[in-house]
């Protein structure tokens, strides 16, 4: 069975249903209308809005969950973050995200979180924390578009105060 | 539109968009969660960009493995957050307070999976307390590995002012009386550094078993206390215990055969062979015998094998209850799929085998 997802600029995509249940707002929102994978009238009948979704990103997100349809799935638990190392970012999810610019890398984060797609989300996060990684200052400003509205005084104050971390 | 594997083309406008994107439009939820990736230093980088961001690292978590807290000799502290060391000249209020307002400009909370503290004389410092604030975890190890002599009770109210999921306490036993042990405010890991060396009087079969009844699990008791019928005593009691509970020793030979024999078995010197050519691997069929509980029996599961010290060769045992093995399946560990070893795991509740044959 199909279900049809709509972005906020009107665009239709109809999808498998495993992978509409990828979403738990999708999958949300679905139960809300009384959608289910046996009634094929009530999924043909219904199309469910995402306004805070493009098309464009809302493509990217569907690559995604087609490539983790058959994933097993992973109990997150409220606790269970065990340290920023063990977060491993697979390499076909390395490879999906590596030539988004930043800015479509956010949209994306946005739209996994909005949509609650855990493992998008971490893969996301993950993934920039990587681009800043080992960056200075000015070097993480000019990737991400940051603009500076730090004083040089504050700026020295920060150094400052952070001198306990130098190498 | 029907999607077929990331065909979509982009207008020019989105290209542009996906460029660049207004950081003011950016949620700071996700920026929090970006940089609850990224360690002290990048932290700092990052704050050194714009007051938004350097606001959100303040407010964020910073997850880690672990903190280590550990006081000097000189009475300095050293405390390892993150792979970063802040080094603390004095265990003065105001020295730790300064320096740990400092740290905690990266971050609002720790969340980290253990707390290792060592060497740490408690009396008058404020320092566990400062680095603990706001501080989230999971387990928490604590050494004493020197006398301690007036702090013992200080130290029993930390650990019942600090509790946690387990505790781990790693004591030298020729420091530490099992008086101390008896008086832990939650069942924990007790991890016997320098067994081998001369413990204190009071180490022998009966306080190792006394420690066992109030569920704490033993690593490397000291040599001379691991009786056959210490280790005997311990079993039975962990097989029917309702916690997840584990012995560890290094035996004696003769402990061994007198443990073994108390179980009613004979050494029988068959060797399974598997694809991973393990060796050493003993099965014993009656092994259900040993908890007395033969038809309600909870697994318990024994390992033997040996292992060359300073001494020379010594036998190492090791006993854990299904609560045990279920929480160590829980974490990920697979159980040993050998169909051999399995069916008679699966005929006598129990098997000996080395250590390392049982998780993969």
């Amino acid at each position: 069975p199909n279900v049809k997802l709509v972005t906020s600029d009107n665009e239709e995509f109809v999808v498998d249903f495993r992978i509409a249940k990828m979403s738990v707002t999708v999958s949300r929102l679905m139960e809300a209308m009384n959608m289910s994978e046996t009634d094929d009238a009530s999924l043909l009948s219904n199309s469910i809005p995402l306004p805070n979704v493009t098309k464009a990103v809302m493509a990217r997100v569907i690559e995604w969950c087609e490539k983790h349809k058959n994933d097993e799935p992973k109990e997150e638990k409220e606790n269970d973050k065990r340290g920023r190392t063990t977060h491993v970012v697979s390499d076909w999810d390395k490879e999906f995200l590596k030539n988004d610019e930043f800015g479509r890398l956010c949209q994306l984060m946005g739209a996994a979180n909005y949509l609650e797609i855990k493992g998008l989300f971490n893969d996301i996060s993950q993934t920039i924390a990587n681009m800043i990684h080992g960056k200075k200052s000015d070097e993480i400003a000019e990737m991400f578009n940051i603009h500076c509205d730090l004083t040089e005084a504050e700026k020295k104050e920060i150094r400052k105060k952070t001198a306990w971390c130098e190498d | 539109f029907r999607i077929s594997h990331g065909q979509c083309t982009m207008t020019d406008d989105e290209r542009d968009t996906a460029r660049k994107i207004d950081q003011e439009k950016f949620p700071n939820e996700l920026w929090v969660d970006i940089i609850s990736y990224l360690g002290v230093e990048d932290r700092k980088n990052l704050r050194l960009t714009n007051k938004k961001l350097s606001s959100l690292v303040a407010e964020s978590d910073l997850v880690t493995d672990k903190i280590s807290i550990h006081e000097t000799f000189g009475g300095d502290w050293e405390i390892t957050l993150d792979d970063e060391l802040i080094s603390i000249d004095s265990a003065s209020p105001e020295s730790v307070n300064r320096e740990m307002s400092d740290a905690r400009r990266f971050f609002k909370r720790i969340v980290c999976q253990e707390v290792d503290i060592s060497s740490a004389q408690l009396e008058s410092s404020t320092v566990l307390d400062g680095v603990m604030e706001n501080c989230k975890y999971d387990s928490m190890l604590y050494r004493i590995w020197n006398k301690m002599d007036g702090q013992y009770e200080i130290i029993l109210d930390f650990l019942a002012s600090h509790r946690c999921r387990k505790l781990r306490v790693s004591i030298d036993v020729s420091h530490v009386d099992s008086g101390f042990l008896m008086k832990l405010p939650q069942p924990a890991d007790i991890l016997f550094a320098k067994g081998d060396q001369l413990p204190l009087e009071c180490w022998n079969g009966d306080s190792l078993m006394e420690l066992a009844k109030i569920c704490h699990s033993l690593e490397m008791p000291p040599v001379r206390a691991c009786t056959g019928q210490a280790c005997i005593a311990i079993l039975e009691h962990i097989a029917c215990s309702h916690r997840p509970q584990w012995f560890s020793a290094r035996i004696e030979h003769a402990a061994r055969d007198e443990f073994l024999l108390s179980l009613g078995l004979k050494l029988k010197k068959g060797r399974i062979r598997t694809e991973k050519s393990k060796e050493n691997v003993f099965v014993y069929p009656r092994i259900k015998c040993c908890s007395g509980h033969a038809i309600d029996y909870r697994g318990t599961n024994i390992e033997v094998s040996h292992f060359p010290t300073s001494e020379g060769i010594l036998c190492f045992l090791h006993l854990s209850n299904f609560h045990h093995l279920s929480e160590k399946l829980n974490h990920g560990f697979r159980w040993f799929s050998s169909s051999d070893l399995v069916r008679d795991v699966a005929l006598s509740q129990a098997y000996i085998s080395r250590t390392e044959d049982y998780f993969l």
